[in-house]
């Protein structure tokens, strides 16, 4: 379980892998594992289609229905401005956490 | 897996002009008028609510969790508490007697009809907050779900001092501060678990048994002498309190209604009974450094005199209930129904968690309020005389009231300056606390903070300046 402030940033790495929060639609956000499925890529800095809701990944133009991405979310509560998210339990709890511009429009 | 709960199949909703009629006649009801009396004595069924402002309320928008605290909240929060607990039985201490109209008037079904056509959009007014302010996602598990827990409790287990508890132990008058916060609890715990047992009918299984054996603890397996509610009571007589329910209806801060009726408003709602379970956890793993912690306060305070058995008999008893919520009833439901119920669960735990927060907040802002009432008095020359010397004067409004009018308890969503043209008025910041205002002197009233008056002359005039910050007039 981590806890982070989302006025800080948006982006953090746990246990080697890099998550990042966005908002799904207003005011509901979600934790996404950056690395695409085809290649890795990092899905943060992709394109988002709200009409279609598709992710597209920068790297090789993957598209992503959000349902399948939501699918692999970290479960996580947000109160105000506080978000406590649980990592996979092997991971360790060391979170380096920074601000980046998400696929999905960030809320904070 | 689980992912965000499910949003909720749209109702049909009760048109605008409906819950309009209904509030007013909701609100007209005799039993809900203003008093002039401050106390409530023996009667469950007075509740004044100031109907004369209700007609321009607009309990139709949501408020946000900034504006929590505001007159509009207040007043939704009296009528709701009103229309929650007409599913009670409440009777006078000391019998009907005269009150038997009263007791009747306050469940006839007339009454009971506006009061539902109004619930929905007073709980979406004081309620809705909580859908922006919390937020579940993503695929729990019960892994998850205990990684969450343990947490949440590490985290407590580790904390400084609670806020309420530093609010009484900063008080410069610790005694009427415990007494403040006595008087807030006592509009739940007089008639505890009552919220609760609105989930223990139905239908199941093993979960409502172990629920059941939650309830009939708080009620004291029918021992009425060991019923949780009669223990409180034993509490509030100890230290010179009224032990009768809502005697101090007018001394409820805010946040104490909204507290007691987020309760209510989750349990009169079975859809929301995964949210409530969370909730009643959060509550019962929580209470128990809270009540260890009042109890030692009171202690503190009141020496041998005070009657703590209630928060001891909590700090021990919630350690097997919060026990009991988690094995018996939210693990088992969880493996009967599917991951899919645990953000409700997740939900219903940070909500009362924040609930508390707030009402936490608030009390420490009351005493405080409270505690500088001859502050407040001072301010009130150089702010009147620089509203005098201003330019442009904030909105004042004149009042000319006789001997004896009592101003039921409210709140102002901004700073006002009261000011004393002519007569005594006896300005109320809480139960038996209040400073006296001659012709001249005044007030400043800090916005949100619940106070009262009552004339003490023949007549008395007095203008409400509305500065909107104090601090502007400084």
């Amino acid at each position: 379980m981590i806890e982070l402030d989302l006025r800080a940033g948006n982006v953090f790495e746990a246990g080697g892998l890099t998550y990042f929060v966005a908002e799904s639609r207003p005011g509901h956000v979600v934790v996404l594992p950056d690395a695409c499925p085809h290649r890795g890529g990092p899905l943060r800095l992709g394109s988002y289609d709200p009409a279609a809701c598709v992710l597209e990944c920068p790297w090789h133009g993957t598209r992503f229905p959000l349902a399948r991405l939501l699918a692999k979310a970290l479960p996580c509560v947000r109160s105000g401005h506080r978000l406590r998210a649980c990592v996979p339990a092997d991971e360790p709890a060391r979170v380096t956490f920074r601000r980046q511009s998400a696929a999905l429009r960030a809320l904070y | 897996m689980s992912t965000t709960s499910a949003p909720r199949p749209q109702a049909v909703a009760i048109p605008r002009e409906l819950f309009r009629d209904a509030l007013l006649r909701f609100g007209s009801c005799p039993l809900f008028g203003n008093t002039e009396e401050w106390l409530m004595e023996d009667n469950p069924y007075r509740r004044p609510v100031r109907p004369q402002v209700l007609r321009y309320m607009d309990f139709e928008q949501v408020l946000g969790r900034a504006d929590i605290l505001t007159y509009s909240s207040l007043a939704a929060n009296r009528l709701l508490l009103n229309v929650y607990e007409s599913d009670l039985v409440l009777l006078p201490a000391h019998g009907l007697g005269m009150k038997e109209d009263d007791f009747r008037l306050f469940y006839a079904p007339e009454i009971r009809v506006h009061a539902e056509m109004i619930r929905p959009t007073l709980e979406r007014h004081v309620f809705g907050f909580l859908g922006t302010e919390i937020d579940v996602s993503g695929t729990w598990t019960k892994d998850a779900l205990a990684a969450y827990f343990t947490t949440l409790f590490d985290t407590v287990r580790s904390s400084d001092e609670l806020p309420l508890v530093r609010a009484l132990r900063g008080s410069s008058n610790p005694r009427h501060a415990a007494l403040t916060l006595l008087i807030q609890l006592a509009g739940d715990f007089l008639s505890e678990a009552s919220a609760m047992t609105r989930n223990v009918l139905g239908k199941f299984d093993q979960a409502q048994s172990e629920l059941f054996k939650i309830v009939i603890d708080e009620l004291g397996y029918g021992v009425h002498r060991a019923k949780h509610s009669t223990m409180f009571e034993r509490t509030m007589s100890s230290v010179g309190l009224e032990p009768e329910i809502h005697t101090y209806w007018q001394f409820y801060l805010t946040s104490s209604l909204l507290l007691n009726n987020y309760f209510h408003f989750l349990c009169k709602d079975h859809a929301q009974l995964f949210r409530y379970l969370g909730a009643l956890f959060y509550v019962e793993t929580m209470f128990r450094k809270i009540c260890r912690d009042i109890g030692d306060c009171l202690a503190q305070t009141f020496g041998g005199q005070a009657d703590i058995e209630y928060f001891r008999e909590h700090a021990h008893i919630d350690k097997h209930h919060g026990e009991m919520v988690l094995h018996k009833v939210l693990l088992p439901l969880i493996d009967r129904h599917g991951t899919g119920i645990i953000p409700d669960m997740v939900r219903g735990f940070e909500e009362a968690k924040l609930v508390g927060e707030i009402a936490d907040e608030d009390f420490a802002a009351q005493v405080a309020w409270s505690d500088n009432e001859q502050a407040y008095k001072a301010l009130h020359d150089r702010v009147y005389a620089n509203v005098l010397a201003a330019g442009e004067r904030p909105p004042v409004q004149q009042f000319v009231e006789p001997r004896g009018e009592l101003s039921v308890t409210h709140v102002h969503d901004g700073d006002e300056l009261c000011h004393i043209v002519s007569g005594v008025m006896r300005f109320v910041t809480g139960h038996e606390r209040s400073v006296l205002l001659h012709a001249g002197e005044g007030t400043v009233i800090e916005r949100r903070r619940l106070h009262g008056a009552i004339i003490e002359s023949e007549e008395c005039v007095y203008d409400i300046h509305s500065i909107g910050d104090r601090h502007r007039w400084l």
